[in-house]
């Protein structure tokens, strides 16, 4: 029984290279091994950063002989990266799974059912871990006096640590469960806690380079009050340097923790599997309403679909937050940002007048880099038939689809472009020409969204990520904000001599309002065509 | 009202819909059988204009789909077999968005929803989320959602799947009460009981041919609906 458990376990933690979520049907030995090489491609991009990182580190580590220090450091990196990739896999897997239903409904014990997940939960979290801890393993094999012990222990170490990891995940998952069940705006709240721990992960990674450098200027007063004071994680840095007693400790930790979270759950595994979202029931009372305008009641249904899903917020309108807190940022360190740019503008003086256009292709960067129009059409699914039947012009539809993500994006954008001007000292009327500017480029990107849109939509999805996330759309739409993006940052540099930055931006403005309403034809036949064959 | 002139619809090779024509006239509850896969659901959908189709054309009050859907659209309704919803909306935003996109005034929709909430037994669900529907509450308020513009023809697909007794018996007297104000209803079902009593029309789909129509009289004769389409599925 266990087996054929862990058999359907598997078929489904391999069926993202092995099914194609769009059909539903199998992919071909060329498809799948083209998905593991684009993982692949995927985990060593992630690995080679870490692998610099590591690098660093240890040559100054192992020069101190502070080896633990060096495993200390990247176990924090392992455990933050473990924890942040598969929190969320726990969540879907552990708690929310379709399957829970029918396993109970079986002669299978509930702790059998439990273990089975926890395992896929293991794996998933033994990748995201292995992108840091292998490479960091290989910068340190490169820098340290190699011996058995040293190959061995990290490789056991990332074993090890993953049982930590799940049981971490096993309570955020569980934490994320009751948010989920309680919240009433559920998808804000949890793109903004989502926000905030990628914000604290970046914020303490970026505490780890300064640890790193402070480092190489107090070795041994920082490890020596890190072993005061942080004790585990000195234990677990000494272990995974070759001390065997400590590793066997904090293997013990490793693995006592994850059975205590094991027997907790399955203590209570059926009530956390069968708890239902019934949401507190508010008797309608009859309200004041207005009648909107068909456009506005479009546009307003879109904005209700975008705020409801919090894949479709951190997927698609990520930079909405974005955008503001880079101004913010950028206004709080204004005088530093205006000392060091002093210096690079007495060497490189050009650079001053560029300065307006590089800070416009950057704010049109992170906006481009939001597609909430690209997956509006592959996110209606079953729902299409209710647009298709309404008395709209498919064009209407189209245009109501593209606002949200115009609407939006030009008031982050706006916000970022006032306070970057504000904290690089541009003029008004350069301030004025980012907003127009950046504006116009939302409008441009939105029309091209809506036409990939359109050309790649996935109507049979069985979760909405599939519409938003694995859509070659979105990607399209993604790659082409960034050309733009370049053209309008590049051009600039082959013209630099001959126009002002004003008339520049004008001119850019200008060409976009162009490409915006060819692309506007375009969508008023093509587009039209596309979404009444869907 | 609803005129359906030869309708050929194909699935690659398969054709779903097959020439086929019918006339539905005002007053009309029309009743539309087959078996499972018989091409009644393309039908519905191609008259809903929600599906595009090869050949032949669609008339509602005089317009084409093919040519002005729009103006088709204003005056038809369609509920579908599985009311799929938007399910990050409560009941009333959908209602008040289908009202909206049908231009419904303030004073109309607050009494059709009054109204059609009630007789559903609706009205204290329309502030929850419509994810957290039934199958049954999900077709009720589909339903309310197609009353909402008072449309003149109505095309239903499967329309009593899921509602409870008193549901079902609501929607019966509605859907006469429609006709009875001039209005006409094209709708499929496989209650052949239902069909018998409701229907002032039949017709049966076999492999996306039209074999069997007219008044319920003329279809079934001395027998019931259930042996004539016995008869001709065999």
């Amino acid at each position: 029984m266990f087996k054929a458990l862990l058999k359907k376990q598997l078929i489904e933690l391999s069926s993202f290279i092995i099914l194609d979520r769009k059909t539903g049907k199998k992919r071909t030995t060329g498809k799948s091994v083209m998905y593991i090489l684009l993982y692949l491609v995927l985990f060593f991009t992630i690995g080679f950063t870490f692998y610099g990182m590591g690098a660093t580190l240890a040559e100054v580590a192992v020069s101190f002989d502070l080896d633990w220090f060096y495993f200390a450091f990247a176990g924090i990196i392992t455990l933050m990266l473990g924890v942040f990739g598969d929190v969320f896999n726990t969540y879907s897997t552990v708690y929310r799974p379709k399957d829970n239903d029918l396993l109970l409904s079986m002669p299978i014990k509930p702790s059998m059912i439990l273990t089975v997940r926890m395992f896929s939960v293991y794996l998933i979290g033994l990748l995201y871990e292995a992108a840091v801890m292998i490479p960091m393993s290989i910068a340190y094999w490169m820098n340290a006096e190699i011996t058995p012990l040293r190959i061995i222990l990290p490789i056991l170490f990332l074993f090890i640590l993953n049982f930590l990891v799940i049981s971490i995940t096993c309570v955020l998952g569980w934490i994320v469960a009751i948010v989920a069940n309680k919240l009433k705006n559920k998808a804000i709240v949890t793109s903004v806690m989502t926000v905030g721990f990628i914000a604290i992960i970046y914020f303490l990674s970026y505490q780890m380079q300064n640890l790193a450098y402070t480092l190489s200027e107090n070795i041994q007063g920082i490890s020596s009050s890190i072993q005061t004071s942080v004790y585990p994680l000195y234990v677990m840095g000494k272990g995974v340097s070759g001390d065997i007693p400590f590793f066997l400790l904090f293997t013990l930790f490793c693995v006592l923790i994850a059975a205590i979270t094991l027997y907790v759950m399955s203590r209570s595994f059926i009530k956390l599997a069968t708890t239902s979202h019934s949401e507190k029931k508010n008797k309608y009372k009859e309200q004041t309403t207005k009648q909107n305008s068909i456009q506005n009641a479009l546009v307003k249904k879109e904005l209700l679909k975008f705020r409801s899903s919090s894949a479709y917020l951190l997927n698609s309108g990520l930079s909405l937050f974005i955008l503001p807190v880079l101004g913010i940022v950028a206004v709080v360190m204004k005088s530093t940002i205006n000392t060091t740019l002093g210096q690079a503008y007495a060497e490189l003086p050009a650079l001053q007048n560029a300065m307006p256009v590089i800070i416009t292709a950057a704010v049109c960067l992170t906006a481009g880099m939001d597609t909430i129009a690209a997956p509006s059409v592959s996110l209606e699914g079953k729902n299409l038939w209710i647009l298709k039947s309404m008395p709209i012009p498919t064009y209407e539809i189209l245009l109501a689809k593209q606002q949200p993500h115009v609407i939006l994006n030009s008031i982050a954008s706006a916000v970022a472009s006032i306070l970057l001007g504000i904290a690089f000292n541009f003029d008004l009327p350069i301030i004025i020409f980012m907003i127009v500017c950046t504006s116009v480029f939302n409008m441009v990107t939105a029309k091209i969204c809506i036409l990939l849109g359109l050309k790649f939509a996935i109507l049979s999805w069985t979760m909405e990520a599939i519409a938003i996330k694995q859509n070659i759309g979105t990607m399209l739409a993604l790659f082409a904000a960034l050309v733009l993006t370049l053209i309008i940052g590049g051009a600039y540099f082959a013209v630099m001599n001959k126009l002002t930055v004003n008339i520049y931006l004008i001119i850019v403005i200008a060409v976009l309002v162009l490409a915006a309403r060819l692309l506007d034809r375009v969508i008023k036949t093509k587009g039209v065509a596309l979404f009444n064959a869907l | 009202m609803l005129k359906i002139e030869h309708l050929t619809k194909s699935y690659g090779e398969k054709k779903a819909v097959d020439d086929l024509s019918l006339h539905i006239n005002q007053g009309e509850i029309y009743g539309f059988i087959g078996h499972n896969g018989a091409g009644k659901t393309t039908t519905l959908k191609c008259i809903a204009g929600i599906q595009p189709f090869d050949q032949g054309d669609i008339f509602i009050n005089g317009h084409s789909i093919k040519t002005d859907p729009t103006e088709c659209k204003r005056s038809l309704a369609y509920i579908p077999d599985n009311p799929d919803l938007y399910d990050f909306m409560t009941g009333i935003q959908f209602l008040n968005f289908v009202a909206d996109i049908f231009q419904v005034s303030v004073t109309d929709r607050k009494d059709r929803i009054k109204k059609y909430a009630d007789v559903f037994s609706l009205t204290d669900d329309l502030n929850q989320s419509v994810a957290s529907y039934s199958h049954g509450m999900k077709q009720k308020l589909a339903i309310i959602s197609a009353l909402i513009h008072n449309p003149v023809v109505i095309v239903m697909d499967e329309p009593f799947v899921g509602l409870d007794p008193k549901a079902a018996h609501s929607l019966k007297l509605i859907m006469r009460e429609i006709c009875d104000n001039g209005g006409a209803i094209f709708f499929s079902t496989h209650v052949l009981e239902v069909a018998e009593k409701l229907c002032d029309k039949i017709s049966i789909i076999k492999q996306g041919k039209l074999i069997k129509y007219g008044t319920m009289e003329e279809v079934k004769g001395d027998t019931s609906l259930e042996d004539v389409f016995l008869e001709l599925e065999s």
